[in-house]
């Protein structure tokens, strides 16, 4: 029962904030920043779970990955941290599937204990 | 009397038994209470808190952006070094960034953000009181030519963020160190 009453409290004092999204068409990279705006910090940083969401179109979940191969995302600079107040660098690299014609896309992400963000952004 | 004895003994060890029970749930109930305390609060703050963007200058002999902004919220935004700014340049070549802050100088280094101080005498230089403006420098370095526009996003310390589009940038360029 202690166990449960600390995973709810550290759920409560868990937020993120997505602060900005920069993607260009041209490109397949998507940049975002996201704050830690709770009272914990949020780690492991790799058991972040990153979605890219077009409605009416398809559906992604990212996989963790340093190479930056087509739909992975990582954390830059490599092996930051996550902690209360700081600003976690994403680099995504889009999927293969991606549709890329579309212009508006959902960035969500979910931090381990399942607390999610979210922000709808434009390709360039 | 010896049931009597172990009626008794048996009576302690259920009154014991409860009691430390009835503490461990108080302790959770504070736990709990205490974090949807905090939370709120946060996130009050944040409702209270709100961010415009004044006037948007482009020095283009240092490759530098003044962004001034209006604390429009009702809440005093302190310190005003916790805040996060970041520029991307849509449709552009010149990679998307967030800028560090330069404590020390007005923003002249490259990639960084400082205060431009209108007052060298301002009494409370890192507190954005409601209603106040500050302006942020911003020195960069272009490497990558013909981009003219960029987005500057600015957040507060608690999450909050201000747009604002620039134009009439001139790259390739970079601020002086």
């Amino acid at each position: 029962m202690e166990a449960a009453n600390d995973s709810v409290v550290r759920r409560i004092g868990t937020d993120v904030e997505i602060l900005g999204v920069a993607s260009d068409s041209s490109g397949a990279d998507i940049e975002a920043w996201i704050k830690n705006v709770g009272t914990y910090s949020i780690g492991p940083v790799n058991s972040v779970d990153v979605f890219l969401i077009t409605p009416g179109e398809g559906y992604s979940a990212l996989l963790y990955g340093q190479a930056g191969l087509p739909g992975t995302w990582r954390e830059y600079p490599l092996g930051a941290s996550w902690e209360r107040g700081e600003v976690l660098s994403l680099q995504i690299v889009i999927p293969q599937d991606f549709p890329v014609s579309a212009k508006y896309h959902i960035l969500r992400v979910a931090t381990p204990n399942g607390v999610v963000g979210e922000a709808t952004f434009e390709r360039w | 009397m010896s049931v009597t004895l172990v009626t008794i003994l048996m009576m302690g060890m259920f009154l014991t038994g409860f009691l430390m029970l009835w503490q461990n749930f108080n302790l959770n109930a504070v736990a709990l209470n205490d974090a949807v305390r905090i939370s709120s609060q946060l996130e009050r703050e944040r409702i209270r808190t709100s961010l415009h963007v004044g006037n948007v200058e482009v020095d283009t002999e240092n490759c530098a952006i003044d962004l001034e902004i209006i604390n429009s919220g009702l809440e005093a935004i302190a310190p005003i070094t916790g805040f996060e700014v970041m520029v991307s340049f849509p449709g552009g070549s010149n990679v998307p960034r967030i800028l560090e802050h330069e404590g020390g100088s007005e923003g002249s280094a490259v990639d960084t953000w400082s205060i431009k101080l209108a007052d060298p005498s301002e009494a409370e230089p890192s507190i954005a009181r409601p209603g106040s403006s500050h302006t942020i420098r911003m020195g960069l370095n272009l490497p990558e030519p013909s981009d003219t526009t960029a987005f500057v996003i600015v957040s507060t310390p608690n999450g909050v963020t201000v747009g604002a589009d620039v134009t009439g940038i001139l790259t390739p360029c970079s601020a002086t160190e």
